[in-house]
């Protein structure tokens, strides 16, 4: 009954709305599907991570020791249009797929996670969170307007909001406060003769009416203990870049486990100025910008497979945490990639994308004869989430690029 | 009229110069007597007409799309860029007309008429309404992304944003006039620091008078910290640091205390960055006290760094700070009752309870604070048992030793008199010395008589070596009267039977409680609730409200007040319904039709506020440009005489000059080991002080680019390597007539923002100075170029090269010609600011890394400033700026043009540029800069009005 009622609060696209059996959301799952999204927003290097030999993943520098253990599909040929020209932009357009990011007029679009949170996130404590390594106010995901969802990238604030205990009196009190005041500006923001309704811009309105009905999902909630699991965060202060990602990740599993999201979108974006790895440090920025010089590109590849050992550390929790008959890892679908194909030149063809987990028959290394663009593969997650849509961003169909 | 959709089929095609032949256009121009589309076929088509179009960009193509984008060709022409040197040039009055023509084309409309109040706007309106000074920014997240400034109208409200203005709206409320009320002001004094690494602790004495610092840094570069005991804020609040200290030293500078905050932590050689609260500069030689105010957070310790160039890594030491105390009083409030009061409630009765002033009794030791006392085994002269409880770790008890050897077992008993409870005990080793008589293992025990010692809490080893400070922690609290610490076996370095010990003492349960003192309000109707939520209404909301509209704030207090009869309660809940109403959050981006919105305006501009009651009551009316001119200049005046406007410089400069990324890029220890926390810490502020007092006294625009003064301390005079000056408070000073610094650009804080930490780049550093202070267009960079930012091996002669070859491809010219060469010349600055002849890359390093004074650095080759521009050579920067202070239209017209976007969030519209341009071209001489501003916010309030 009550995620009855979230469902229909939350704001859904009309379109969506539409085409969203009443049922879906209410029948009882054995086990809930979950997604996490993660942009490497410097990209990762071609010739290691594509497989060498064609249909053979451990041909690929980065990714033999991964598809050793855990099935995945790895695309070659993938693309987002309208990004000729984007530069870093394109990372605000990665999940979204709108055109021409860097335009000065650019409006995005809503994210394919932020559509997926709609469907999937109704039932948990959080539709969806998102973070990222540093506090840039934006990420990979926009909500319906377009409008960037800030990711949150304090680990402690982070554990305190999913885990922490709260004052749950107060919090009530202040929340039935904020409902009477936001019902009473409604209102009056409706009534013509108001002063107020010249200023009431459909704008405010509608964020009104949003963070109405997240005060609704937060009552609820309120009266549900938050989960505490054990968690093994790292404080190694050596390599805080490495750290930070291997903690947000741990995190992500410790929420899909909790069941408090079931859609994660982690942004692994970058600052100037140096990081460190074991093995380099630099401006990961400018080693990025290699330019094929051996020694800046060997600490690029450092940096990359530094973030491909948290990963892996963080496929080996999700693989070993049992859920159901299975695990973790079957029951999420872990989308990994970039908004760069070849970061030394900041273009956008040939995007690294791999799809991991998920309880797929997973196909390896998809070698696509033309250019493909990649909403074709955002619309066909969303079909595999139930959410029946024609189409997503620039897509063209569902080509089952992720077989079964 | 048809207008033209913005494509690009090429980017090249955007630094070129719209034309089009007059059969292609419209009427729009019919009503001139001469029709100015001829101008754009004598001046523009030789070069851009097909088939042989500068730039690949093909002229019948272009004509074939809709095309609506005149903002490049128009500021191309505006900056004089287009025609280029070399070419047959239009005359100004030509030039007017074509600029006029291309303004008329424009159609764009700024799409809203309101924006979110930003982050900035936001905490500052709050702190002014409530009187409080509190700073949720990093409550609030950042929505900036990519945008220029934070009021850019195209930043969309989110929800997130908003849920967090709820939520900062309630803090601010609950401080200004808290329920509990407020903690009662409490004084700690101390002279004790907590453990350090010896590695740290070396470089510091304790003496009879206090503690004497000498310089050091930790292996991770971060200024290492000592941390003082017995002060922890017990709630979040302001509090005021005094120290009590002098310079000691046989040499004329002062000598630098920098003042931290962050969480203790036994530091090994890799400390955490900590909070720097301030920087108190000694130049006595006798005691005196010094404060600083702090906003501090239960968890945070005070921590303090001394710096001089004289003693650096001494030990022992005989020369630096020597502080003898420091005492902590708050949480501090300015007045009682508070100003909160005052603000919300006016004239009604407050009665303040106060029992403010509470001295606090600060204890030496626990034991000493639960009246213990404790005996040893034996003891050693000279290392008596005292020394355990005395807070060094340089000092220490020992067993005796000689003339006769103590048998074991050796202990320590603790005295508990009043039968306090006893979490645990915190042990140190001491440092300094061959650790003999360290302890490796213990036991604790208990005993109701001290005789019959028949309970264990605790038992153990402890390490003697890389760590000090050890608690051990009871399995559970005793309120037993007697405690021993036993200890089992020790570190011995000849075999002998010894026991030593630097610091031991007790853990109790801190405790929690602190008290408050009650502030109430008089009140109890529903009217008096009324007439303090419409005062404040009227405050926040900086016009006077409709009875309706008050009523839709006034409906959730009132029913509150009903319900719970609370009146402040209820306040609260009226005050937040306005401070969330659209009118509050939503600011308008245009249209002012009132005095009162242009007052409103104004206070934003330079407060980033609410007006204040002297600008929301003077009553004006309505107005031509004539009319307002007075008006503006002596209100901009009056609010730049507030020192609320340092939130505006503070602004201006974080977000024009980018000074907000300020954190976010490190100078490499092994290239620039100088840099540290107090050049990272004055580089801003010394921006910040020029830019201030270029608009304060309205300077001439060519300021920003070159003066003969400056903004130095001591600490900046010789990172710049310019006469020595004493003392670290920032003062204006004359720089003589061959110097190389003066300007915007020579300034460190501008040399370390256009670099990435590591090398400089001449192209980033050209960007900036034509995207930020002259205006110049430039595209995005095209695809399919590696970048050519350099990496740590790059030898200064192949980057000119390889820049040189950059611009010799069509695609990459149009752009390089108009950046590279302003960069050239500020190449003579490393990426800290520091004046530089030869370029130099950083040694490999393969351990574990080290700082040292002289970095790892090796020499590559000379630095050349030479660059072209338009023609002109240019040898070195003193040249370079010359160019630049003679083209002042262009740094007048882009200052403008950045004003407007930041006062408006957009960008001027193109008849607005062409009335900017106006108002430059009218004006004698060179532009002032505050001037300039004035006339930006008339434009901006008038734009509908002319329209």
């Amino acid at each position: 009954m009550q995620r009855r009622r979230f469902l229909h609060a939350s704001v859904l696209p009309l379109a969506m709305s539409r085409l969203l059996p009443a049922e879906s959301t209410a029948k009882p799952e054995t086990q809930p599907k979950r997604i996490l999204f993660l942009c490497n927003s410097l990209g990762f290097y071609g010739p290691k991570f594509f497989p060498q030999v064609v249909g053979e993943l451990e041909t690929s520098a980065y990714l033999k020791d991964l598809s050793d253990r855990y099935p995945m599909t790895v695309f070659q040929n993938l693309f987002h249009p309208g990004m000729e020209t984007s530069n870093h932009d394109s990372e605000k357009s990665f999940l979204t797929g709108a055109v021409k990011p860097e335009s000065p007029h650019f409006k995005n679009t809503i994210s394919v996670d932020q559509v997926l949170s709609q469907y999937i996130g109704t039932a948990t404590r959080y539709p969806s969170r998102s973070f990222s390594i540093y506090d840039r106010g934006w990420g990979c995901s926009g909500n319906e307007r377009g409008a960037a969802i800030p990711p949150l990238s304090d680990v402690d604030q982070i554990k305190e909001m999913m885990f922490g205990d709260e004052d749950v009196k107060a919090k009530r009190e202040r929340l039935r406060t904020d409902q009477a005041i936001i019902s009473q500006l409604q209102s009056e923001m409706t009534r013509d003769d108001n002063g107020i309704r010249s200023i009431g811009t459909d704008v405010y309105q509608n964020v009104l009416s949003e963070l109405q009905n997240q005060f609704d999902r937060e009552k609820h909630w309120l009266e549900e203990r938050k989960p505490q699991p054990k968690m093994q965060l790292s404080e190694d202060s050596e390599f805080p870049f490495s750290n930070k990602i291997r903690n947000l990740l741990e995190l992500s599993k410790l929420a899909f486990q909790t069941d408090s999201t079931r859609v994660i979108t982690l942004s692994l974006d970058w600052v100037y100025g140096a990081i460190k790895v074991p093995g380099a440090s630099g401006g990961w920025h400018t080693l990025s910008h290699h330019g094929g010089k051996a020694n800046l590109l060997n600490k690029l590849v450092a940096v990359e497979l530094d973030i491909l050992k948290q990963l892996r550390y963080f496929l080996d929790l999700m693989a070993t945490t049992p859920e159901g008959t299975g695990t973790l890892l079957d029951h999420t679908t872990i989308v990994i990639g970039s908004n760069f194909g070849d970061s030394s030149n900041h273009t956008c063809n040939n995007l690294p994308i791999m799809v991991i987990g998920g309880g797929y028959d997973h196909l390896g290394h998809r070698l696509l004869d033309q250019p493909t663009k990649l909403c074709n593969l955002w619309l066909e997650l969303l079909h595999k989430f139930d959410v029946r849509v024609d189409s997503f961003g620039s897509s063209e169909a569902d080509l089952s690029l992720l077989g079964g | 009229m048809k207008f033209l959709k913005p494509v690009f089929r090429s980017l090249a095609s955007i630094f070129l110069a719209f034309i089009a032949p007059a059969d292609h256009l419209t009427k729009a121009s019919a009503d001139h007597t001469e029709d100015p589309r001829h101008l754009f076929e004598t001046y523009c088509l030789g070069c851009h007409d097909a088939p042989s179009a500068e730039g690949g960009f093909d002229l019948s193509e272009f004509l074939k799309l809709n095309h609506s984008d005149f903002k490049a060709p128009f500021a191309n022409l505006a900056t004089r860029i287009m025609p280029p040197s070399g070419e047959e040039m239009p005359s100004e009055s030509e030039r007017r007309k074509m600029l006029e023509y291309l303004s008329g084309l424009d159609s764009a409309k700024s799409a809203s008429v309101h924006r979110r109040r930003s982050r900035r706007e936001l905490i500052a309106s709050l702190n002014d309404l409530c009187g409080t000074n509190l700073d949720f920014s990093d409550k609030i997240p950042d929505d900036q992304g990519t945008y220029p400034y934070e009021s850019d109208q195209r930043i969309l409200l989110s929800k997130e944003v908003l849920r967090s203005y709820f939520d900062v709206v309630d803090d601010v409320l609950d401080i200004a006039l808290p329920a509990e009320g407020f903690p009662v002001e409490q004084t700690w004094v101390t002279r004790k620091l907590r453990n350090a690494n010896f590695t740290y602790s070396r470089h510091y004495k304790e003496t009879e008078d206090g503690i004497l610092f000498a310089w050091t840094r930790a292996n991770n570069g971060n200024s290492y910290s000592y941390f003082y005991d017995g002060f922890e804020p017990p709630v979040e609040g302001w509090y005021d640091l005094t120290f009590d200290a002098k310079k000691v030293g046989d040499f004329d500078e002062d000598v630098t205390l920098q003042v931290y905050t962050g969480k203790y932590y036994y530091a090994d050689d890799r400390p955490q960055t900590q909070r720097l609260l301030g920087v108190i500069s000694l130049g006595n030689r006798e005691f005196e006290e010094t404060s600083l105010r702090a906003y501090l957070r239960p968890g945070e310790n005070v921590s303090v760094h001394c710096y001089s160039s004289h003693n650096w890594r001494q030990s022992p030491v005989t020369q630096g700070v020597l502080i003898k105390q420091l005492a902590v009083r708050g949480p501090v409030l300015d007045s009682w009752p508070p100003k909160s009061y005052d603000l919300i409630f006016g004239d009604l009765p407050v009665q303040a309870v106060s029992t403010r002033e509470s001295e606090l009794q600060v204890h030496e030791t626990i034991l000493e604070q639960i009246g213990g006392s404790f005996s040893v085994s034996s003891q050693q002269e000279g290392m008596q048992k005292e020394k355990l409880q005395d807070g060094s770790i340089q000092t220490f008890w020992h067993t005796q030793f000689s003339p006769t050897l103590a048998p074991p077992p050796h202990y320590v008993v603790f005295e508990n008199p009043n039968r306090s409870e006893i979490l645990g005990m915190n042990y140190s080793t001491w440092v300094g010395g061959n650790g003999n008589g360290l302890v490796k293992s213990y036991t604790v025990l208990a005993s109701a008589d001290g005789v019959e010692w028949d309970q264990v809490l605790a038992s153990g080893g402890l390490d003697v070596s890389l760590v000090n400070e050890q608690a051990i922690m009871f399995s559970e609290p005793t309120d037993e009267p007697f405690l021993m610490f036993r200890i089992d076996a020790s570190k011995s370095i000849d075999g002998r039977s010894l026991a030593s010990i630097g610091k031991l003492d007790l853990i109790i349960a801190v405790s929690r409680e602190i008290r408050h003192d009650l502030v109430s309000v008089k009140a109890s109707t529903a009217e008096e609730l009324i007439s303090v939520v419409k005062r404040f209404a009227h405050r926040a909301l900086g016009v006077q409200v409709s009875e309706k509209e008050l009523d839709s704030y006034l409906i959730p207090a009132l029913n509150d007040f009903e319900k719970n009869g609370n009146f402040v309660r209820a306040t609260k809940i009226g005050l937040k319904a306005i401070l969330c109403s659209p009118r509050f959050m939503m600011v308008p981006t245009q249209d002012y039709p009132t005095y009162e919105d242009s007052a409103n305006l104004l206070a934003r501009v330079f407060w980033l506020s609410i007006p204040d009651m002297t600008l929301a009551e003077v009553n004006a009316t309505r107005r031509t440009r004539d009319d307002l001119r007075p008006v503006v200049y002596a209100e901009v005046d009056r609010l730049l005489s507030h020192p609320e406007s340092d939130r505006f410089v503070r602004s201006l400069a974080d977000q024009w000059l980018n000074l907000k990324d300020w954190d976010e890029i490190s100078p490499s220890l092994k290239l620039y080991p100088q840099y540290d926390d107090l050049i990272h810490y004055y580089l801003p502020l010394e921006l910040v002080a020029y830019l201030g007092f270029c608009i304060r006294e309205n300077r001439p625009i060519t300021d920003l680019v070159d003066s003969r003064y400056g903004f130095l301390n001591q600490r900046l005079a010789s990172h710049y390597e310019v006469e020595p000056i004493m003392g670290q408070n920032l003062r204006r000073i004359e720089y003589p007539s061959n110097s190389k610094r003066g300007g915007l650009l020579t300034t460190g804080a501008i040399s370390k923002l256009t670099t990435d930490g590591f090398q400089t780049s001449p192209i980033l550093r050209g960007a900036w100075v034509v995207k930020h202070l002259l205006g110049i267009p430039l595209p995005p960079p095209p695809e399919n170029v590696s970048a050519l930012e350099s990496g740590d091996e790059l030898e200064a002669e192949t980057l000119r090269e390889r820049i040189a070859k950059h611009k010799e491809s069509d695609s990459c010219a149009g752009c390089h010609r108009r950046m590279d060469p302003y960069g050239f010349a500020l190449e003579c600055f490393d990426a800290t600011g520091m004046w530089r002849h030869s370029y130099a890359a950083y040694i490999q390093y393969r351990v574990t890394f080290t700082y040292r004074l002289d970095g790892y650095r090796r020499i590559l080759g000379r630095v050349d400033t030479t660059c072209e521009i338009d023609g002109e050579k240019f040898d070195d920067l003193n040249q370079w700026k010359n160019h630049l202070t003679q083209n002042h239209h262009r740094l007048s017209y882009n200052f403008a043009r950045q004003f407007y976007h930041f006062v408006n969030g957009r960008e001027p519209d193109l008849r607005q540029n062409l009335r900017l341009l106006d108002v430059i071209d009218a004006t004698q001489g060179v532009c002032r800069i505050r001037d300039l501003m004035c006339e930006v916010l008339i434009e901006s309030i008038l734009s509908d009005q002319v329209n």
